[in-house]
C-alpha cells in the first residue's frame, strides 16, 4: 500500500511539472485560439535570461535572496515583452488566414528560439537555482517521501492558476480578452480593441510561461533542449484536462505524472510512456474536449 | 494564352529556376576558412590509388553532427574541435603542403538524414573520408555504405561494439565501447562491493543495452547481483521516479549507464529527496565538471567513474593548456570543455596519420597507416598509454584510469589500466620530410602563427 | 476552397512523364551534366519516397482537414512491416520486395482505418496532439523486450522482430542481372521508386476527383452540411485515415527497402511535425503543393546549407559580438534561423504554400498584366494633355482624358 501512495506521490511530483507549463498553453489557446508550439522556447529563452541575470547579480550580494527574485521578475517582464513583439510583428500576419498557418508560424518559432539560445548559451546544460525556501529536506510522512521542491512547484502552479481564473473570469479585462478569443468582429464592435487583447494574451502567456521555465529548471535541468519533451508532455496534459480549461491543465497534469509513474511502476519504465499516451486518447474518446473541458458548438 | 497553359510555364520555371539555384549554392559548405585552396578534387574513382578529396593543396574531410533539430546537437562542440584543430595545423602550413577542411554535415541525429548528408558529402563534395561521424542509429545508416566504397571511416563517436568487432579495413572506432566500458566498472565493483546488490540506471538504447551487456559479463562468477533495472527514455532528463524504485528494490551499489542531465537528476534525488547515500558508479559520460555542477558537489562526493585520456578539468595539466591555447584561438568561442577536446583528440590522430603517411596521400595508403598506429603519444593520451592499433584491432582508446569525485572535483584513483591486446608493435617507416610537418602529440609545443 | 478545380494541360503532363523517365540518365547528355550527376537521382528517389508519404498526409490534413501530427508514426510501421518480411520472410518463403512494400501498405492501410475510429470524435488540436501522442509513444513499442504485469514478466518480444534499439540492417538493393548493362542499382532504384510514385500521384489524383474526393473537401468544410447531404461521416474519416496509412505505408516500406536500414530514430517527431510543415508549405488540398513539399522534404539540407553559406561576414562593433552574429562560426551555428525564418515569412506571405502562390499568379496574371497596360496608358495619356495645354487646340476638351487606348481595370 505505501509503495501505491509512494507512486502516487512521485507522480504528482513528476505532474507539477507538466501543470505549470500546461498553465501557460491553456492560457494562451483561451485568450488566441492558437496552439503555441514555441511556448516551450519561450518558456526556456526567459529562464536563461534569468539565469545570465542571476549570474550578473550573483557578484553584488544583495540581501532578502533579491539576487534570485530580482532577475525572477525581470525576466518575466522580459518574457512579456518578448511574447508581445511575437505577437505584432509575427502573428498579426496570419491572425486572418486558416488556423494551420498559425500553427506552422509558431513551429518557425521554435526552432528560432532554439537555435538561438544555443548559439547565445551553448548546448550544454547548467545548473538553474531554485527559491529559497524550497531548499530543505525532503517532507517525510511515515515512509512516503516528496521533494520539498516538487511540493513548491505543485503550489506555484496552484497559485498561478487561481490567480489566472480569477482575472479571466472575475475582471473586465479578462472578460475583455475571452471575448477577443471568441468573436474579434464582435468586440470591435463594442469598442474592445481586439488586437491589444491579443498582444496582452500572448504577453501574459509569456510571462506564465517565464515562471513556469524557472520552476522546473531545479529539477529538469537548463538547458536548450530542456523543455523539447516536457513541452509534448505539457500538450497532452493540457489536452487531456481540457484546452479551455485552466483548472484542467493542473489536473491533466498531475494525472499524467501519476499514470506514467504507475505505469512506470507496476508494468515497466520502458513502457511508461506509451502508457500514458494511451490513457490519454482514451480519456479523449470518453471525453472528446478533455476532462474539464466544455463541448464548443460550432455554427455550420 | 489560357491561364493553365500559363501557369504550366510558371512551375516549369520554377522548378528549372530552383535546380539552378541548386547547382550554383551547390551543397559546398566549406566550414574552414583555409586561405587558398577551395577548389575541388580531382576524381580518380576506380583505378586504384583513390585519391578522392586530396589535391595539390587540400584534403578535404568530412563530418556526420546533429546541429540542429534535436537535442543531441549539445555534442556539436566536438566537431568544432576537430575543426579547430585542423585549421591550427592548417595554419603551420597543413601536412606536406596541404590544408585540411573539415565540412560538417548536419544530419538532425536521424538516420534517414545521415544517409543523405553523407551521400553529399561523398558524392557531392567528394571527401577524402568521414571522421568522427556521431550517433548509434544514425551511423549505422551508413557504416555499410562506406564500408563498400572502402572511404575511411575513421574514429566513429559511439561507443558502439560493431564498429570494430568484426573489424574493417576503413573503419575504426572512438570512444570505447560500452561493453568494455560495462566491464572495466564490474571490475571495481566486484573488488570494492562484494556481496551487494546492484541496481542499474540504464538508457534504452544501445548505450544502456550494452552497458548492461559489459556489466553482467563483468559480473558474472562473482557474489555481486543485479536486482533491479530501469530505463529511461533519452529525451526524459527527470530519473527521480525511476531512482524512488531502485531504492525501494532494496538496491545497495547503484549504477548508472546515463547522460549527464539524466545521472544528475538521479544523484540529486538520491542524495536530497531520499536521504539516501547509495555507492553510486558511473559510466565515464558522467565524468565532467557539469555532472558535478547539476548534481550538486556535496551529493556528487565519492562517485566513482573512470576516463580514457587527459580531461579538461586539469587545467595544470601542459596537454590541456596547449589545446586550450589552440582552441582559444581557432575555436568558436568559449571555454575548453571535453567535446572540443575529444573532437582535438581525434584530428590529432588523423593529421599523424596523414603525416606517417606521406605525401603519396590516397585512402589506401592512409588507412594501412592507420591501422599500424604504434605507440603515438598523443596529447592528451596518458602516460605509458599511447594509441595503438593494428590490422585486427581498430580500437584507440583502450587505457582506463578510475576516478573519484573528491572534495567537489574528479580526481584519478588508481594507475592506469590497459586493455592492448599486446605491447608490441613494429614502428612505421616514416617518409622523407615527416619531420618537416606541423608536431602531433604530447611530446608538440604550442606552435603560435600570427 | 470552392474554386472548380483545374485540370492540367495533357502536354504538359506528357513531358513531365518523359522526364521522369528519363532522368537518371540525363546527366550523361552534355547540357545537363553541368548540375546532374548520380547523387541527384539518389536525391530524386529521395523525391520520390517522400512524394508517395506526403500525398498520404496531404489527403488526410489538406482535402480531409483532419490535422495529423502523427503521420511519420505510419511510416515507421511501413518501412519495419518490409523490413522484417525482407528481413525474415513469411512464414520460412523470401519474400519479393513488391511483396513486403504492398504488404506494408495494406496493413498500414488497415491500421490507418482502425485508428480513424478514435479520431472520429476528435477534431482541432485535440486530434493533433492524440495523433501527435502516436508518434511518441511507438519508439517505447518498438523498443519493448518485456513487460511485467503484477510481478509476472510478459515477453513481448517486439524488440526481437525489430531489432530493438539498433534497428534492422537490411540487404543493399540490387538490380536483376538480366538489367545489368541498362542500368546501374542507383538507377534501378530510381525506377523501383519512381514508378509506383508515379502511380500512387495519379491514384490520389483520381481520388481527389472522385466521390471520395468531394466527400473529403465537405467533410473538412462542414461537417453539419456533409452530413445532411447524406455523407456517411464516420466511413468517410475513416477512410481518409486509412488511406493515409495506405500511402505511409507504401513508402516507408520503399524508404526502409531504398536505405537498407530501419530505426526507432529514423520518423520520429520532428520529423513527423516537419511533414505537416511541408504539406503547408506545398500547398494544403492540391497535388502539384505535395510535389513541392516533397521538393522541401528531399532538399531542406541542402537549401539551408546554401543559404547559411551566403552570409560570410557582417562587420560590427566588436562589443557587440555574442549579442549580434558577425563572424562565420556564429552563423554556422545559427543555421536554425536560415530555416526557421524563411519558413515564417514564407508562410506569411503565401498562405497557401507554393501551390497557392501559382494559382494566385496563374490567375491574377492576365489581370494584373492588364492592369499594367492599363496604368502605362494612363500616365501616356496624362502626358498628352499638357503638351496639348501648351499648345491649344479645339479638340481638346472636356473628353480631353478619354484616350482611346485606355482600357478599364484593375
Amino acid at each position: 500500500m505505501s509503495q501505491f501512495i509512494q507512486t502516487v506521490a512521485t507522480g504528482l511530483s513528476m505532474g507539477s511539472v507538466y501543470a505549470v507549463i500546461a498553465l501557460a498553453i491553456v492560457l494562451i489557446y483561451r485568450s488566441t485560439g492558437v496552439v503555441n508550439f514555441a511556448q516551450g522556447e519561450m518558456a526556456m529563452f526567459s529562464t536563461f535570461i534569468a539565469w545570465s541575470m542571476i549570474v550578473y547579480f550573483g557578484a553584488w550580494s544583495l540581501p532578502l535572496n533579491l539576487n534570485y527574485w530580482l532577475p525572477f521578475f525581470l525576466a518575466m517582464l522580459v518574457a512579456a515583452f518578448i511574447g508581445a513583439a511575437v505577437e505584432r510583428v509575427i502573428l498579426r500576419p496570419v491572425e486572418e488566414a486558416p488556423i494551420i498557418n498559425s500553427v506552422i508560424v509558431t513551429l518557425g518559432l521554435f526552432t528560432l528560439f532554439n537555435t538561438v539560445a544555443i548559439w547565445r548559451y551553448g548546448g550544454i546544460a547548467k545548473p538553474f537555482p531554485s527559491p529559497s525556501f524550497f531548499h530543505g529536506s525532503a517532507l517525510r510522512a511515515g515512509p512516503i517521501v516528496i521533494s520539498r521542491l516538487n511540493i513548491g512547484v505543485f503550489c506555484m502552479s496552484v497559485l498561478i492558476m487561481l490567480i489566472l481564473y480569477l482575472f479571466l473570469n472575475y475582471t473586465k479585462l479578462g472578460l475583455a480578452m475571452r471575448a477577443a478569443a471568441e468573436n474579434r468582429m464582435a468586440c470591435r464592435m463594442v469598442g474592445i480593441p481586439a488586437s491589444r487583447m491579443l498582444t496582452l494574451g500572448w504577453a501574459l502567456s509569456a510571462a506564465v510561461g517565464a515562471v513556469a521555465g524557472m520552476l522546473v529548471a531545479p529539477i529538469i535541468f537548463l538547458s536548450a533542449s530542456m523543455m523539447f519533451a516536457t513541452l509534448i508532455f505539457a500538450f497532452a496534459a493540457a489536452v487531456l484536462g481540457g484546452l479551455q480549461s485552466l483548472p484542467g491543465a493542473i489536473v491533466g497534469g498531475l494525472l499524467l505524472g501519476i499514470i506514467q509513474n504507475m505505469a512506470g511502476t507496476y508494468i515497466g519504465s520502458e513502457i511508461d510512456i506509451t502508457s500514458a499516451f494511451v490513457v490519454i486518447v482514451l480519456v479523449l474518446l470518453v471525453r472528446p474536449t478533455g476532462l474539464l473541458g466544455r463541448r464548443v458548438v460550432r455554427k455550420v | 494564352m489560357p491561364p493553365r497553359f500559363r501557369r504550366g510555364l510558371l512551375l516549369a520555371a520554377i522548378l528549372v529556376g530552383g535546380l539552378l539555384l541548386l547547382s550554383c549554392g551547390g551543397g559546398e559548405k566549406e566550414a574552414g576558412e583555409t586561405p587558398g585552396a577551395t577548389k575541388p578534387a580531382a576524381e580518380q574513382t576506380s583505378t586504384p590509388p583513390d585519391t578522392t578529396g586530396v589535391s595539390a593543396t587540400e584534403v578535404k574531410w568530412g563530418t556526420h553532427f546533429p546541429l540542429s533539430q534535436n537535442p543531441a546537437s549539445a555534442y556539436a562542440p566536438i566537431a568544432y574541435g576537430m575543426k579547430a584543430f585542423f585549421d591550427y595545423i592548417s595554419a603551420q602550413g597543413g601536412v606536406y603542403g596541404r590544408k585540411l577542411t573539415l565540412i560538417i554535415g548536419d544530419d538532425h541525429y536521424n538516420p534517414a538524414d545521415t544517409v543523405e548528408v553523407v551521400r553529399r558529402l561523398v558524392e557531392q563534395d567528394k571527401v577524402f573520408g568521414i571522421l568522427g561521424g556521431l550517433g548509434e542509429s544514425p551511423h549505422l545508416a551508413v557504416y555499410k555504405y562506406l564500408q563498400d566504397q572502402s572511404i575511411p571511416d575513421m574514429y566513429v563517436t559511439t561507443g558502439l561494439l560493431q564498429w570494430v568487432e568484426p573489424v574493417a579495413k576503413n573503419r575504426f572506432g572512438g570512444n570505447p565501447d560500452y561493453v568494455t566500458e560495462g566491464k572495466f566498472l564490474a571490475e571495481y565493483i566486484v573488488k570494492n562491493f562484494s556481496g551487494k546488490k546492484v541496481g542499474l540506471l540504464l538508457q534504452n538504447d544501445q548505450l544502456g543495452v550494452d552497458g548492461e551487456r559489459g556489466l553482467k559479463e563483468g559480473l558474472a562468477g562473482s557474489d555481486v547481483q543485479i536486482v533491479a533495472t530501469e530505463t529511461y527514455e533519452s529525451v526524459n532528463s527527470d530519473t527521480s521516479a525511476q531512482t524512488q524504485r531502485l531504492k525501494n528494490a532494496g538496491v545497495e551499489v547503484l549504477v548508472a549507464f546515463a547522460m549527464p542531465l539524466q545521472g544528475a537528476s538521479m544523484v540529486r534525488t538520491a542524495r536530497e529527496t531520499l536521504d539516501w547515500d547509495v555507492p553510486i558508479v558511473a559510466t565515464g559520460i558522467l565524468c565532467t565538471d557539469l555532472f558535478i555542477a547539476l548534481a550538486g558537489p556535496q551529493n556528487a562526493e565519492g562517485i566513482i567513474s573512470y576516463t580514457f585520456g587527459v580531461q579538461a578539468y586539469a587545467t595544470d595539466d601542459p596537454a590541456i593548456q596547449k589545446y586550450e591555447k589552440i582552441w582559444a584561438k581557432y575555436g568558436t568561442g568559449g571555454e575548453l570543455s571535453n567535446f572540443e577536446l575529444y573532437g582535438m583528440f581525434v584530428a590529432e590522430l588523423t593529421v599523424y596519420n596523414m603525416e606517417v603517411t606521406g605525401p603519396d596521400l590516397s585512402r589506401q595508403s592512409f588507412l594501412d597507416a592507420a591501422e599500424h598506429t604504434c605507440k603515438f603519444d598523443c596529447t592528451t593520451c596518458f602516460r605509458g598509454g599511447p594509441v595503438m592499433t593494428s590490422p585486427t584491432d581498430h580500437r584507440i582508446a583502450k587505457n582506463l584510469v578510475y576516478n573519484k569525485v573528491v572534495n567537489g572535483k574528479w580526481q584519478q584513483i588508481s594507475d592506469m589500466v590497459s586493455f592492448e591486446p599486446t605491447q608490441e608493435c613494429t614502428p612505421p617507416k616514416l617518409p622523407a620530410d615527416f619531420d618537416k610537418q606541423p608536431k602531433v602529440g604530447h611530446d608538440a609545443e604550442f606552435v603560435d602563427v600570427p | 476552397m470552392a474554386r472548380a478545380l483545374p485540370r492540367p494541360s495533357v502536354s504538359g503532363l506528357i513531358l513531365l512523364l518523359v522526364v521522369v523517365a528519363i532522368f537518371p540518365y540525363l546527366y550523361t547528355w552534355p547540357f545537363f551534366s553541368a548540375f546532374l550527376n548520380p547523387f541527384r537521382t539518389f536525391q530524386a528517389t529521395r523525391f520520390g519516397l517522400w512524394l508517395i508519404i506526403l500525398l498520404g498526409l496531404n489527403l488526410l490534413t489538406g482535402y480531409s482537414g483532419q490535422i495529423s501530427l502523427g503521420h511519420a508514426a505510419l511510416v515507421a510501421v511501413g518501412a519495419y512491416v518490409a523490413a522484417v518480411l525482407m528481413n525474415q520472410g513469411f512464414l520460412g518463403q523470401d519474400v519479393p520486395v513488391w511483396a513486403a512494400v504492398l504488404a506494408a501498405g495494406l496493413f498500414t492501410g488497415a491500421l490507418g482505418f482502425l485508428l480513424g475510429a478514435p479520431a472520429l470524435r476528435l477534431s482541432g488540436p485535440y486530434l493533433a496532439i492524440a495523433t501527435l501522442a502516436m508518434v511518441i509513444a511507438l519508439p517505447q513499442v518498438l523498443k519493448l523486450d518485456s513487460v511485467s504485469l503484477g510481478g509476472h514478466e510478459i515477453h513481448v518480444h517486439m524488440a526481437r522482430w525489430t531489432g530493438g534499439v539498433q534497428g534492422l540492417l537490411l540487404d543493399r538493393p540490387k538490380a536483376p542481372e538480366s538489367l545489368k548493362d541498362l542500368v546501374n542499382e542507383r538507377q534501378w532504384l530510381y525506377y523501383e521508386v519512381m514508378v509506383p510514385a508515379v502511380i500512387m500521384t495519379a491514384m490520389a489524383w483520381n481520388l481527389t476527383r472522385s466521390r471520395i474526393g468531394r466527400a473529403f473537401i465537405a467533410l473538412r468544410d462542414t461537417e453539419v452540411a456533409a452530413e445532411h447531404m447524406g455523407v456517411n461521416l464516420a466511413l468517410y474519416k475513416m477512410t481518409a485515415f486509412a488511406l493515409s496509412g495506405l500511402f505511409a505505408g507504401v513508402g516507408g516500406g520503399l524508404f526502409a527497402y531504398n536505405e537498407a536500414f530501419i530505426s526507432p530514430d529514423s520518423f520520429e517527431t520532428i520529423k513527423s511535425i516537419t511533414m505537416v510543415v511541408a504539406v503547408v508549405l506545398g500547398g494544403l488540398a492540391s497535388i502539384t503543393g505535395t510535389v513541392f513539399g516533397a521538393l522541401f522534404m528531399a532538399f531542406q539540407n541542402e537549401i539551408v546549407d546554401s543559404l547559411s553559406g551566403l552570409i560570410r561576414h557582417i562587420p560590427s562593433l566588436s562589443a557587440l559580438q555574442g549579442y549580434i552574429p558577425t563572424t562565420q562560426s556564429d552563423f554556422e551555428k545559427l543555421r536554425g534561423a536560415f530555416y526557421s525564418i524563411p519558413l515564417m515569412l514564407f508562410i506569411i506571405f503565401a498562405p497557401g504554400g507554393v501551390a497557392g502562390l501559382i494559382r494566385r499568379v496563374g490567375y491574377s496574371a492576365p489581370t494584373w498584366w492588364q492592369g499594367w497596360r492599363s496604368r502605362v496608358a494612363g500616365w501616356a495619356s496624362a502626358v498628352k494633355p499638357a503638351r496639348q495645354r501648351a499648345e491649344p487646340d479645339a479638340d481638346a476638351g472636356v473628353e480631353g482624358r478619354q484616350d482611346p487606348e485606355e482600357k478599364t481595370q484593375d
